[in-house]
């Protein structure tokens, strides 16, 4: 679309005064709410700090890879378990292409939980929660419960004997809590929809909360070090 | 199922028919969890311990390149 003469706020055709070349805009600031919500946005986050291409250098061990090695695995487990929901709730028992997208989704669940626990390990001994960084912790930590909760389900909807002694056996121990009143764990409907769509949202929204704070308020530093508790932004870390 | 490469015995041990567990008074933990674990411990200690590679470095943050 092409801006045409000047509108009521006074955008000029041409471009952007403050950017020559650039597209139209209303002079002399943001325009609209999606004017001031990119502000707003690149403000807390700018995209050199969204997606770096370097990281301080106490980032450089292995024990800093545990964490996108569990996103890693996470995306091959959404991915294969898209897969299997495309052929329903049992396919996967008599097709060889069900068995290999089910062997693909449980090792990539046990990876997950592999580098997942890994990574919590680390962070704990790092203290990750230093440095305004207590959301991200609790995040990551609540992820975690919920992925337990998302592999429980997993286990339930696996539509054979193993899934009927899991949910026997774990029917006691839910009801005593009180929730089996509403979460019933021999209803295979009800577990495999929590387990295909609601609970892996809940891991989705978290995990992507958890990356963004990562983000926001940068890797933390060792302990003890000049860097301890600033920001990983600070030049002083970059040395 | 037969797979089409050789599997060591311990594989199928630890993979096929009845779970083995191993008791120690009221504590009893399967073999194929002790050795997750275990490997687990061994990774993670490795990750400490293991020389990372270094790539180029600089001396400014991202954003003050000229």
């Amino acid at each position: 679309m092409t801006a045409t003469g000047t509108d009521r706020a006074g955008a000029v055709d041409g471009g952007d005064p403050v950017r020559p070349g650039g597209p139209p805009t209303r002079a002399g600031g943001e325009g609209g709410w999606t004017g001031s919500l990119r502000a707003r946005l690149t403000a807390a986050l700018p995209p050199e700090r969204a997606l770096p291409d370097a990281q301080p250098a106490y980032v450089a061990s292995w024990v800093y890879l545990f964490g996108v090695a569990s996103l890693a695995s996470l995306a091959v487990v959404i991915a294969s378990g898209v897969a299997i929901a495309l052929g329903g709730v049992r396919w996967w028992h008599t097709t060889v292409v069900g068995h290999f997208l089910n062997s693909v989704h449980l090792w990539s669940v046990e990876l997950f939980f592999f580098w997942m626990v890994l990574h919590l390990w680390g962070k704990f001994f790092m203290a990750a929660w230093r440095g305004r960084r207590a959301a991200t912790w609790v995040t990551g930590a609540v992820s975690f419960l919920v992925s337990v909760a998302c592999a429980f389900t997993g286990y339930l909807s696996q539509t054979n004997l193993d899934a009927e002694w899991i949910a026997t056996q774990a029917k006691d121990g839910i009801n005593s809590t009180g929730a089996g009143a509403f979460w019933n764990v021999l209803d295979l409907g009800q577990m495999l929809v929590w387990h295909v769509m609601l609970l892996p949202l809940a891991v989705g929204l978290l995990v992507v909360a958890h990356v963004v704070l990562v983000r926001l308020r940068g890797v933390v530093p060792p302990i003890g070090t000049a860097d301890d508790g600033r920001p990983s932004d600070d030049p002083a870390a970059w040395r | 199922m037969v797979l089409p490469f050789p599997v060591p015995p311990v594989v199928g041990l630890l993979l096929n028919g009845d779970g083995y567990y191993l008791h120690w008074g009221f504590f009893r933990m399967s073999l194929a969890n002790l050795v997750v674990v275990v490997l687990m411990i061994v990774v993670f200690v490795a990750a400490l311990l293991a020389p990372f590679p270094h790539g180029r470095r600089r001396s400014t943050p991202p954003g003050e390149r000229s």
